[in-house]
């Protein structure tokens, strides 16, 4: 009999392993490949990057919008890639943070875990702010609710909580709605697309750049900044690892489908964009003309963007949620954080602290106007942040491979690669926000200092904190089979 | 185990979880490259399909890997190695027969043929697995569930009884096989035409006395008595495997 056929026949748990999983209480196995893309989509939020890029790069770059775009979906991928090294082989409702303390350990982990912590932040209080703002253009009437007015306030609060509640019942229905709503606003834009082209002839003149009108290396590198941010958010499916069917085979797949479909998206949109520059229209998917024609287009716009953001608020708050339960299963946030509802197999209690924070974060951007200093910083995490973490898990990759012996060229090339790239357009960012406003930028950098030397002060203490940081959703004894290893016989 | 390489894909994924469940959880992907002699490469791009597929598991704290509960799936797959003397066995009955002997083996109320006589191949393999009632192979396994009576294997039983319907037997047709078979103690078919076979399919069964294996025997032509005439050498190689695979008596014949 062989080794194997001993170990099916006996069919015992494996006592190497142990009995609970760090992450325990999440219900394995109950999401599915489509729901870790409908999480991915609906935080990336085409619809609103679709409408950003398309005359936000061109203002940029010009007519080497589509080089950017396109560069900017390679560098992308590479990301993708580099985090597929890491889902392949453990499943971590912290993603990103998890996978590069495993790689880089406690302090670099930190870096891009404090990193995404503020960049999920902004982006949900970001996205909820624009919600309200488009409701409001869409149902408040000419007159306009006062933006500091009940109606306002009373949105948050009731968006917040039904994002909280949300997550907190685990709603699986949340992440098809998510999708259904981003495929809809995503096939509107499409169609309008097409029309645009259509209307241009169908001109790929705009493809080519035009040597002649060459951008800055700053505008370029700016611009590819600029085209990063629309993708932020794929990396979100990843936090739903361990609660889909067969993670490691599902998280890479729906990362790259993700960014795939996305760039799909958005090259299109910015070649009908192009092509209608080209064709001496103004530089936007809709003209004035064309709402002026179309008075229901309008509201009926705003409303669809407004579900759209509304999609990516509870998407990027849901992966918060992961993030912040896994920091306290950990133990480096409080532990209350890292219980789980009997009931629902969710989250509960990080889900309600964060949803309070995401309200009471909200109120405060409505509350504190345009040129603000608080703005300025979510702004800021918005973009910077998550460059940054996507450099992190970039250089992590390799070393993780390193130190579990397993590093192939064939494997750990596309992270290489990434890490230069990602290297360059953090580098240029950091540079150009610096000269442009500096005073955000610092306090974005203490704010990741500040919690990465206090992680590191606790790691080094020796409270038990250092065997317990990099927390993953690890096999079982009843989910293996005891090969009973010394049995020799043939 | 033998260095595996140049073997199928199915063959080599057998092989890197025969080498996990002999080394134990602390055999890292390095060794089990080296202990298969293939490429680094191949051997991680396997073993992560192997993961993510969950026959393997990464073992959290030791570099190593563990067997996951899903390859109980595989037992199906497993199962001929167990039986490791049979090739030599058949081999040794074709020789002294001079006709075609296969070797097939039943589960869960279906046909797996383990060993296909080469010089005269089976006629088509999907009848075999499909069409129970025009084939020995099949007769035998209809015998083994008679309509309607008690059986230690209910989930066996209605899969053998739905292929039989979906092949056209009655509930009469399958009582006159199993009696039949009752009656002779092996089972047997002839397939007139113009590839004219003559077929004995002779039982091999486990201590409880369940239908796990077949020695047959195909002939040439339509004239049963010729496969007949090797009944005797089939039921001693039968009972040579029940004997090996068990090691009991025979229960055979």
């Amino acid at each position: 009999m062989s080794a194997l056929s001993d170990a099916i026949a006996r069919r015992t748990p494996d006592a190497s392993l142990g009995s609970v999983s760090p992450l325990h209480g999440l219900r394995r196995g109950s999401v599915t490949t489509l729901d870790l893309v409908a999480q991915s989509v609906a935080a990336v939020a085409p619809a609103g990057g679709l409408l950003i890029l398309t005359g936000g790069l061109v203002d940029r770059t010009g007519s080497f919008a589509f080089v950017t775009l396109l560069l900017t979906a390679a560098a992308v991928i590479l990301v993708a890639l580099a985090m597929s090294v890491f889902a392949r082989r453990i499943s971590a409702a912290g993603g990103i943070y998890t996978f590069v303390t495993r790689g880089l350990g406690p302090a670099a982990g930190m870096v891009a875990g404090v990193a995404l912590l503020l960049g999920y932040a902004g982006v949900s209080i970001d996205t909820l702010r624009s919600a309200v703002r488009r409701l409001d253009a869409a149902f408040g009437g000419t007159e306009r609710w006062a933006s500091e007015g009940p109606a306002s306030t009373l949105l948050v609060i009731g968006i917040g909580a039904a994002v909280t509640a949300v997550i907190a019942l685990g709603a699986r229905m949340s992440t098809r709605v998510m999708l259904v709503v981003e495929a809809v606003v995503v096939a509107a834009l499409i169609s309008v697309s097409l029309a645009v082209f259509a209307a241009s002839g169908w001109n790929l003149a705009g493809v080519v750049p035009d040597a002649g009108t060459a951008p800055s290396l700053s505008a370029f590198a700016e611009g590819i900044g600029f085209a990063l941010v629309c993708f932020v958010g794929f990396e979100s499916g990843a936090a739903l690892g361990p609660e889909s069917r067969r993670p490691l085979a599902a998280v890479p797949r729906a990362l790259v489908w993700t960014v795939g479909s996305v760039a799909a998206v958005y090259l299109f949109g910015v070649l009908a964009q192009l092509s209608a520059v080209a064709g001496g229209r103004e530089a936007s998917l809709l003209t004035e003309a064309d709402l002026a024609a179309n008075p229901w287009l309008d509201p009926v716009i705003h409303a669809v963007v407004a579900a759209s953001w509304i999609a990516c608020t509870l998407a990027c708050t849901n992966a918060l949620v992961r993030l912040v339960f896994t920091m306290a299963r950990e133990g480096v946030l409080p532990r209350a954080l890292g219980r789980t509802s009997a009931r629902f197999a969710t989250p509960h209690v990080a889900a309600l602290a964060v949803g309070t924070a995401l309200v009471i974060g909200t109120l405060l951007l409505v509350g504190a106007g345009r040129e603000s200093l608080y703005r300025d910083v979510v702004h800021l995490a918005e973009s910077m942040a998550f460059i940054l973490a996507y450099l992190a898990v970039c250089a992590a990759a390799t070393p993780y491979l390193l130190r579990i012996r397993e590093f192939s060229l064939r494997e750990a090339w596309p992270a290489l690669l990434g890490t230069l790239a990602l290297a360059g357009v953090a580098a240029t960012e950091m540079l150009a926000e610096a000269a442009d406003d500096a005073t955000a930028l610092c306090i974005l950098i203490a704010l990741i200092a500040g919690a990465t030397i206090a992680h590191l002060l606790r790691v080094r203490s020796g409270r038990g904190l250092a065997g317990r940081i990099g927390a993953y959703d690890t096999p079982v004894a009843s989910d293996a089979i005891s090969s009973g290893a010394p049995a020799r016989r043939s | 185990m033998s260095g595996p390489a140049g073997g199928s894909g199915i063959a080599l994924a057998l092989a890197v979880l025969e080498e996990v469940a002999r080394g134990g959880p602390t055999l890292s992907a390095n060794r089990i490259a080296q202990l298969l002699g293939i490429p680094r490469t191949s051997a991680y791009r396997l073993i992560n399909s192997l993961t993510s597929d969950e026959y393997l598991l990464r073992h959290p704290t030791l570099d190593g890997f563990v067997l996951g509960v899903r390859v109980v799936e595989l037992a199906h797959l497993i199962a001929p190695r167990t039986a490791d003397p049979t090739p030599e066995i058949i081999a040794g009955l074709r020789v002294r027969t001079g006709e075609a002997v296969h070797f097939v083996r039943y589960s869960g109320g279906r046909v797996a043929i383990v060993d296909e006589d080469p010089d005269l191949p089976l006629l088509s393999i999907d009848r075999t697995r499909r069409q129970l009632g025009a084939t020995a192979i099949g007769r035998l396994l209809i015998a083994e569930f008679p309509p309607l009576e008690p059986t230690a294997d209910p989930r066996a039983a209605q899969v053998v009884a739905d292929s039989a319907r979906a092949s056209g037997i009655s509930i009469d047709e399958r009582r006159r096989i199993a009696s039949e078979v009752a009656r002779l103690g092996y089972a047997r078919c002839t397939e007139p035409g113009a590839v004219a076979r003559a077929c004995v399919a002779v039982p091999v069964r486990s201590p409880e006395r369940e239908l796990v294996a077949a020695v047959v025997l195909s002939t040439v032509g339509a004239e049963p008595e010729r496969a007949e005439r090797h009944l005797p050498a089939l039921i001693e190689a039968g009972a040579e495997l029940a004997h090996q695979s068990y090691a009991v008596n025979s229960p055979a014949g």
